[in-house]
């Protein structure tokens, strides 16, 4: 036979079984982690209502905020959980925080980040958005330069990361107020 | 028996082969993912050589690169897709550098030296020495990084005992010197590890 | 984000050696003088900036139509490979010049981490085929600069005394982090500052 066509042809048949095995284990996990994801978006969602519970997702035309999840209680609106894009060192990050209508923020969490880990990662624990929690009504907005903070030493994490998270929360509240 | 302790100090893949350097400083801000990391290389180091033996008279000399590049990353794919779906947590903060264990030179390196020119048992102990000493350097650097710039050694947490994952080491872990887990840390541990060892090698040659 | 800002961020900010670990093993390996580190850079430069476009032409064209995104590894790194073949013997008929020049650096970036690295970025950042380009560019520019200042480093090491111990590998990683340590004070800031 022809060298090349036979090169060929022994490549072709170990793409296309790798291709096949491939298919075969993604069948397998695929559903597995669509699962994991869902789990944890709703996770973080009871997480971040404070009373009552979230709506269903709108998606929103907005390149800071993406989406929307109204929370009811008892049948009355009573805030709004948003889907914030915040850029960080290591690329985009993706928040998701609580607001009541006027636009203090209840709660925040963030969901995905490709910050370096260990550093940006600061920002995943839960004291991290404490300093930002109770602001962003009228006349107290979310600090979005450390000075702007009462202890400006104990933000941990780098200069980038606050940035990155406060300015997507401060966007958040901002659209929540100028929505009502 | 020789095959599988090569690879732990001798033939060291990072600090004596210097290979897969990528990975091994960008994950290793954490105990847990160098752990993660070692394991998930040691993982497809091991599936690779099996394969790349068994195949070694199937595949042409000429076209052996693109044939090793693609049995390293379906096995790499296999890999991430497994950890996506039950280790989602590992898998996040392994990032983009799970998927780069593609080119992690470790791997190619070893089909090409070893793997297909040796049986399948030689290659599956090459593989697990391998894998194992590259596992230890990545803790032997996480652990230094670690402790030094952050002030905690994280391992698996253990729910039975109350453990949460996280050994706080005191004194440390309140003025931690941060730039340990920044990339000029990395270069830096690597460098002093690599001149700790070229030391110790060279008192013993004497 | 601006091309601009995608300039400044591969070059200086998110400098794939630097800042991303990736791409490390050329870094040491081949940085001993000028004008392999300048070669290298120049061969590295070429393939990001068509695999870049190519890959995301791939994911884009080929595998979301087919739902078949989990084989970007693959393809991409085959992609890649053929690329680097490619390259080698276009460079090698018309310009025996630049074959000679780059000829030996071809081989080696298949497996530089940089390569596929940037085109994962692209696709994970969301990134149009222009701003792909753009950020194959400039990834492989700021590898070129730091492989370049690094080899000027070790050129002048040469004539220092250096520890026994220290000689080699292990005085280039240290330099490498004292370099990587200098590199750190190009923040997202500047960029703020810079264009807003």
């Amino acid at each position: 036979m022809n060298p090349i066509l036979d090169r060929t042809l022994r490549l072709a048949v170990i793409c296309s079984v790798a291709a096949l095995l491939l298919g075969f284990v993604n069948s397998l996990t695929a559903p597995q982690i669509e699962q994991h994801k869902k789990e944890e978006l709703q996770r973080a969602l009871n997480e971040l209502v404070v009373s009552g519970e979230a709506g269903e997702a709108e998606a929103l035309d907005n390149i800071l905020v993406s989406a929307r999840y109204p929370i009811t209680d008892g049948g009355d609106l009573t805030g709004y959980i948003l889907a914030l894009n915040g850029s960080g060192y290591g690329g985009e990050m993706k928040l998701l925080a609580s607001y009541s209508l006027d636009g203090t923020l209840l709660k925040a969490i963030l969901m995905e980040n490709n910050e370096t880990p260990g550093l940006g990662k600061k920002a995943e624990k839960s004291e991290y958005m404490d300093k930002f929690i109770g602001r962003g009504q009228e006349g107290n907005p979310i600090p979005t330069v450390k000075s702007m903070l009462e202890k400006p030493d104990a933000v941990g994490g780098s200069t980038i990361t606050f940035t990155g998270v406060s300015r997507a929360l401060a966007a958040g509240s901002d659209y929540i107020r100028e929505g009502n | 028996m020789k095959e599988l302790t090569k690879g732990i100090y001798r033939e060291n893949p990072i600090f004596v082969l210097v290979l897969g350097l990528c990975p091994s400083l960008a994950v290793t801000t954490q105990v847990v993912n160098g752990i993660g990391m070692g394991i998930g290389t040691m993982f497809v180091l091991i599936c690779s050589n099996i394969m790349i033996s068994l195949l070694k008279n199937v595949i042409p000399d000429e076209i052996h690169i693109p044939a090793y590049i693609v049995v390293i990353a379906s096995f790499v794919t296999i890999l991430d897709l497994m950890m996506q779906a039950y280790l989602p947590a590992l898998s996040a903060s392994l990032g983009v550098f799970v998927q780069l264990i593609v080119v992690n030179c470790v791997i190619l390196g070893r089909a090409e030296a070893f793997a297909s020119k040796h049986g399948v048992w030689d290659s599956v102990k090459d593989g697990i020495g391998m894998g194992i000493g590259f596992t230890l350097s990545l803790v032997l650097i996480a652990l230094i990084r670690e402790s030094l710039g952050a002030g905690t050694i994280t391992l698996f947490p253990i729910e039975s005992l109350g453990f949460n994952g996280e050994i706080r080491i005191p004194g440390l872990v309140n003025s931690p010197a941060r730039v340990m887990t920044l990339s000029a840390g990395a270069l830096l541990v690597m460098g002093y590890l690599k001149a700790a060892i070229n030391g110790i090698n060279e008192r013993k040659g004497r | 984000m601006s091309y601009i800002g995608i300039l400044i961020t591969y070059v200086f900010i998110s400098n794939l050696i630097l800042s991303q670990f990736l791409g490390l093993c050329p870094f040491i390996g081949v940085s001993k003088d000028l004008e392999s580190a300048s070669g290298m850079g120049f061969a590295v430069t070429f393939v990001m900036t068509i695999a870049s476009l190519v890959t995301w032409m791939v994911y884009h064209w080929v595998l979301i139509p087919l739902n078949v995104e989990y084989l970007q590894t693959v393809t991409f790194i085959l992609t890649i490979a053929s690329l680097v073949q490619l390259v080698e013997m276009v460079v090698q008929k018309y310009s025996p010049a630049l074959y000679k020049a780059l000829g030996i650096y071809l081989p080696l970036i298949t497996t530089n981490c940089g390569v596929l690295g940037i085109a994962l970025i692209n696709i994970n950042q969301g990134y149009n085929l222009m701003e792909g380009f753009m950020a194959g560019f400039s990834a492989g520019l700021g590898f070129m600069l730091a492989l370049i200042l690094m080899s000027s480093i070790r050129v002048k090491m040469q004539t220092e005394r250096v520890p026994k111990a220290f000689k080699g590998i292990p005085i280039a990683f240290i330099s490498g982090g004292l370099m990587a340590l200098a590199f750190m004070a190009f923040d997202k800031a500047l960029l703020t500052n810079l264009i807003g």
